[in-house]
């Protein structure tokens, strides 16, 4: 699974990396540290990616399972 | 509740906008608040018969569900009804699906970042100043035609596009003509806007790079295929960004001022109290949502809410009608300047949501904080208010004219 941080949405407000801080994490100015990229969700933190995903109010964060994506 | 006034559920204004909703009709941009409140109590999935056909979604879950899942709901059949078979001028990222959809927005995303957009404030400042300077000694204006319609674009062409200075008027007049001009002569204005931007990344291909938003489409992204993406897809990335950002910011921006003219205390209160600006503009953008709706399209028979959808048809997602959700907003129809949005439905939501959302966002405050500074006493023109029309996608303000105390040009000191 990966989940794609979408740098045009992200507006910092932190709420994926503490609702799901074993799968994000923040830069120096409080953005999702993978902005503009993709984070590879580790195994078993499906779960836990996706609620990080759905609580960015931005909806800056597309978790995608699909092995051939981006 | 208002959804029986004329005796069947879904009637409002004489129109049945369960069985027969249509984006387009007086009867629902006249009724807006009734048809809405109509549809969050009683038909989550409304039909219409209007375009060839099409489904109406305003819950707000629904939508999100939707949004996200891009699988099911495709783009790739076009953002509104009507639009199968015509590729000459398409809108991208908007008409495409991921992974291709993904790789623009990757590229692009940059240029419109909260970083990047926060570099740009002295450049709307100086456009918004240089725009009332027109009209401040006046006291009064249409203000959409006086203001509203001209910023965004300004700076949409200037600080993003950088297209010379002299090139503005003739291109400001084909996007206004575009967006905003009689509906049959709006198809001429896209071609005017195309044909310019065609020309201008010609020439930006022969010139030294910048490093800014041209450069980085001139460069582009593969396709699906794994081949560079062709020519005629960038001119339709760059058509979409004005698609996208110019109509509906002006739409955002005349928002603010009707705001301000018929809340004199609230405008009181923002005056006194800057800190409370940021959130004022995100319930503004919920209020005055430009998005009406967007489209997918079904790539395999499912459902919405239990109404089954057939494979092809497609659904128009009411942002502005799920921005005024009573599941999420209280009294969904006041403008409460503190009131504490989970998520600005109003931008859409999943991997198409508003690429220019921070953009937006900073001319809307940038327009707040001058008006409130140099035009503190706006209001309505006495026995006027503006009308609200509909255009399948957006939801325009007409004719909003403001009087106010007059004032000095800031001139060059802009």
């Amino acid at each position: 699974m990966k989940a794609i941080v979408d740098s045009a949405l992200c507006a910092g407000r932190g709420l994926c990396y503490r609702s799901a801080p074993k799968v994000f994490s923040s830069d120096e100015d409080g953005f999702n540290a993978a902005v503009g990229g993709v984070v590879e969700v580790p195994e078993g933190r499906e779960r836990m990616a996706r609620m990080g995903a759905s609580a960015c109010p931005e909806s800056a964060i597309q978790v995608v399972d699909d092995p051939g994506a981006p | 509740m208002s959804t029986t006034q004329d005796g069947a559920p879904g009637m409002v204004g004489g129109r049945n906008h369960f069985t027969d909703f249509d984006l387009d009709s007086r009867e629902f941009s006249d009724n807006f608040d009734e048809v809405v409140d109509a549809v969050h109590a009683g038909c989550p999935v409304a039909r219409s018969e209007a375009l060839g056909g099409y489904w109406v979604v305003s819950g707000f879950d629904d939508i999100r569900r939707i949004g996200q899942d891009w699988q099911t709901w495709t783009n790739t059949d076009g953002y509104e009804p009507n639009r199968l078979g015509d590729d000459n001028a398409r809108l991208y990222p908007l008409e495409i699906d991921p992974p291709y959809q993904t790789r623009w927005r990757a590229l692009l995303g940059d240029f419109f970042s909260p970083r990047a957009i926060r570099t740009k404030k002295p450049s709307v400042e100086k456009n918004v100043n240089e725009l009332i300077d027109r009209f401040v000694e006046s006291g009064q204006c249409d203000f959409i035609d006086a203001f509203a319609a001209h910023l965004p674009g300004r700076v949409f062409f200037s600080t993003m596009l950088g297209v010379p200075l002299e090139d503005l008027p003739y291109l400001q007049a084909a996007a206004d003509q575009a967006v905003r001009g009689p509906f049959e002569t709006r198809a001429e204005g896209w071609n005017k806007v195309g044909a310019y931007l065609d020309g201008y990344l010609k020439q930006r291909k022969q010139e030294e790079p910048r490093g800014d938003f041209v450069d980085a489409i001139l460069a582009g992204v593969e396709t699906d295929d794994g081949e560079p993406a062709p020519w005629h897809h960038k001119i339709f990335v760059m058509v979409d960004m004005l698609a996208g950002g110019l109509a509906t910011t002006s739409i955002l921006l005349a928002g603010i001022a009707d705001f301000l003219a018929t809340h004199p205390e609230d405008a009181a209160r923002l005056a006194a109290d800057p800190s409370l600006h940021e959130n004022a503009i995100e319930e503004i953008i919920r209020y005055y949502a430009s998005i009406l709706a967007l489209g997918r399209t079904a790539t395999k028979d499912t459902e919405i809410a239990g109404q089954p959808i057939k494979k092809g048809e497609m659904v128009m997602l009411s942002y502005a009608a799920a921005a005024r959700d009573p599941r999420y907003f209280e009294n969904p129809h006041t403008i409460d300047i503190t009131r504490k949005i989970p998520t600005n439905i109003a931008f859409g939501y999943g991997p198409h949501r508003c690429i220019g959302s921070h953009l937006a966002r900073l001319q809307g405050l940038t327009t707040l904080a001058v008006l409130l500074e140099r035009l503190p006493d706006l209001r309505l023109a006495p026995g006027t208010r503006p009308t609200f029309s509909h255009s399948t996608v957006t939801r325009d303000l007409e004719n909003l004219h403001v009087v106010f105390t007059p004032g000095a040009k800031l001139g060059e000191s802009a």
